[in-house]
């Protein structure tokens, strides 16, 4: 895949009067290589008919537990008990 | 030197080694997953995206799209703190990388820029649709028969809409595996059209488009071919 100079159109005289070739071809490796690729992180997009709707960054919270809470936090919510929990939703919480 | 681990691309599984350095002259690696493969390279800190570095990117880019027949670029300057983190990334989403990685194998983008004639009015012209974009949202809302989904739908066919780009489009249907469009508010530039080719379609797919451009009278820049950036992370 060797490079390829942008050719334009020998009657493009509009679109050089814009874009020098060199700059084009400088364009064309920016728009690429900044503005598209894949983008690594937790994303999610919930996508209706083919148009995307809801992007919703979950890079925090679908890194595993060891890499966001500190180790102290960690064994606390592993061993919270029951009666401290919340109480279900449409039930109000019971005085103490 | 620990630092984090640059990403540059997401491979088909393969034995082969990158074959070329990164863009700081950093070794790459191939890391393998179930059914993907990462190429990646050591870093400090992530690359500042100066005009020497963004070409050297695609440069690398290039020589990659070379030695794999399927490349899903990934954005310059993508980071991940370890090969841990890496892996739960590629765990989530390996379906869709997959697929995108089945899409673009041998193939290429093209990239066509289309000019307008002459400076643009506001959009008062007939675009596609069933009501041709005539109607407003409160006549459309009365209607109430037009489910949300095909309402979505047709908005999104409204914003692939790109004057002067039909025939050209028509001209070289039958080389482009997929194609992007984006339309650009300029006064000048109408908008920009990705074309994902075959690697051996892409001469005649040129003299075609060529061709069916000076035949409309359309001013365009067409280049390529590239890795299929614009394909990499693309819903379609």
């Amino acid at each position: 895949m060797s490079p390829s100079r942008p050719r334009a159109r020998k009657a493009a005289t509009g679109a050089e009067l814009v874009l020098g070739t060199e700059d084009a071809s400088l364009l064309d490796i920016v728009d690429n290589v900044l503005n598209k690729g894949v983008v690594l992180s937790g994303d999610l997009t919930i996508a209706l008919a083919n148009v995307d709707l809801i992007y919703a960054r979950l890079s925090v919270l679908l890194c595993a537990a060891d890499r966001v809470l500190p180790p102290d936090q960690r064994s606390s919510a592993q061993k919270a008990p029951a009666h401290r929990r919340p109480p279900p939703l449409g039930r109000p919480p019971t005085a103490p | 030197m620990r630092g984090m681990l640059c990403v540059y691309a997401l491979v088909s599984p393969s034995r082969k080694t990158p074959g070329v350095t990164g863009v700081r002259g950093e070794r790459l690696r191939r890391i393998s997953f179930q059914r993907v493969d990462v190429i990646v390279g050591q870093m400090a800190s992530p690359p500042k995206p100066t005009g020497v570095a963004v070409r050297r990117y695609d440069t690398v880019m290039r020589t990659l799209g070379d030695r794999f027949p399927a490349i899903l670029p990934a954005r310059f300057g993508t980071c991940v703190v370890d090969v841990e983190e890496l892996a739960f990334i590629v765990k989530t989403r390996q379906a869709s990388f997959v697929k995108s990685l089945r899409l673009v194998r041998n193939r290429v983008q093209m990239t066509v820029r289309i000019f307008s004639p002459q400076p643009r009015a506001s959009e008062g012209r007939r675009l596609p649709g069933r009501d041709g974009g005539r109607r407003g949202g409160t006549e459309v809302a009365r209607e109430g028969r037009r489910s949300g989904a095909q309402y979505l739908r047709e908005r999104a066919e409204i914003a692939r809409y790109l004057p002067g780009s039909e025939p050209i489009r028509a001209a070289v249907k039958k080389w482009v595996k997929a194609e992007r469009i984006e339309r650009h508010e300029g006064q000048r530039f109408a908008g920009s059209i990705f074309h994902l080719v075959a690697r051996s379609a892409v001469r005649p797919y040129h003299r075609a488009l060529e061709r069916a451009a000076m035949a409309a009278d359309v001013t365009t820049i067409i280049s390529g071919p590239w890795p299929p950036y614009a394909f990499a992370d693309w819903n379609g």
